[in-house]
């Protein structure tokens, strides 16, 4: 056995955990390599560590607390608790408010745009109307203008 | 009381039987929780979420696993997302200490075994170096190994605990056993002169 074959079986030698024929050869290992020997003994010794080590018991004051914990939650009012498709759904009519305003809002938009770009639909007739109207407008100023000014 | 007596107090919202769970299992959920945490404020305020989480959720307790195996669950299940969240705090670690002086910070981290001073703490630094080999490993194996070592379980329970399969918890465990060796291997050859 050589030392990179020892050290993949140390944790487990220290554990108990290998069947003696590969204990046997490990021990034979240590015994010669100082090095291995070394490593071997820390993970042992650490291992022995945790088995020494002493159990953790809750404080004393902790009963305590939780007793006051539980009066707590005990005198809280109980909310209604919906269930997940009930949750979700509630979100439902905010998405259509939602999807409506959007669509109200296009909709007005290209009403009010469509006068001047409209060139098939009502938008056309009323801005062909509208062009007309200033058009004249327009035109019966400029004769007005020109004819009675200088007539005068 | 026994554990059947004790479900439907606790189902029926009995005072009493809250209290007698909590006597009759705070070390159990304590001592678990710190395994995990190593820090003894720490495992009590996760231990009194988990009864918490017990007062909460007792109408949802299927009694065929027994209640210990429910608390161990719940504990190793809070502390482990209590160790998710601290660990993210590495976000917030100070620069000098992520750019600063490395042999400052591996003082901080490793243990050195060739110091005077540190002999006389050879306890606390095998736990040490124990613990920091441990949080190498992934979660599953982290909460096999601790479960099993730590707070003495059996691997059948720790099955059950984990909601696997015995051959499962077998596995975890053998893999995590090699990972923390190699780990040991490499700090003790770092600090051997």
């Amino acid at each position: 056995m050589n030392c990179k074959e020892a050290k993949q079986h140390m944790f487990f030698l220290a554990e108990g955990e290998i069947d003696p024929g590969l204990s046997d050869a490990m021990h034979k290992h240590l015994a010669g390599c100082s090095g291995c020997n070394h490593v071997y003994e820390e993970i042992r010794q650490t291992l022995h560590t945790l088995s020494d080590r002493k159990e953790t018991k809750a404080d004393p004051w902790f009963a305590a607390r939780m007793e006051q914990t539980f009066r707590e939650l005990q005198s809280e009012p109980e909310y209604v608790v919906f269930s997940p498709a009930i949750r979700y759904l509630r979100f439902v009519p905010v998405a259509a408010s939602f999807l409506l305003a959007l669509y109200l809002g296009i909709h007005i938009g290209s009403e009010i745009s469509g006068r001047h770009t409209d060139t098939n639909g009502v938008g056309a007739i009323v801005s062909e109307q509208f062009d007309d109207l200033i058009s004249d407008q327009i035109y019966q100023r400029s004769f007005e203008t020109f004819f009675l000014t200088n007539g005068e | 009381m026994n554990d059947q007596e004790l479900i439907e107090g606790l189902k029926n919202n009995n005072q009493q039987a809250f209290r007698f769970l909590v006597e009759r299992y705070q070390d159990l959920v304590v001592s678990t929780c710190f395994t995990f945490l190593r820090d003894r404020d720490d495992a009590h305020d996760i231990a009194q979420e988990v009864f918490i989480e017990v007062y909460k959720s007792i109408g949802r307790f299927r009694q065929d696993a027994a209640i210990s195996t429910w608390l161990y669950r719940i504990a190793a299940n809070k502390s482990l997302n209590f160790l998710r969240r601290h660990n993210n705090r590495w976000l917030f670690i100070p620069l000098e200490k992520l750019f600063g002086n490395e042999v400052a910070e591996k003082k901080l981290t490793e243990p050195d075994f060739t110091k005077s001073e540190d002999k006389e703490h050879e306890f606390d630094i095998r736990i040490r170096m124990m613990h920091k080999a441990i949080d190498k490993l992934p979660e599953s194996q982290k909460t096999a190994f601790t479960l099993h070592k730590f707070n003495y379980l059996p691997y059948k329970e720790v099955a059950e605990i984990m909601e696997t399969s015995l051959p499962a918890v077998e596995s975890l465990i053998h893999r995590a056993k090699k990972k923390i060796q190699s780990e040991l291997i490499r700090m003790i050859e770092k600090q051997t002169p």
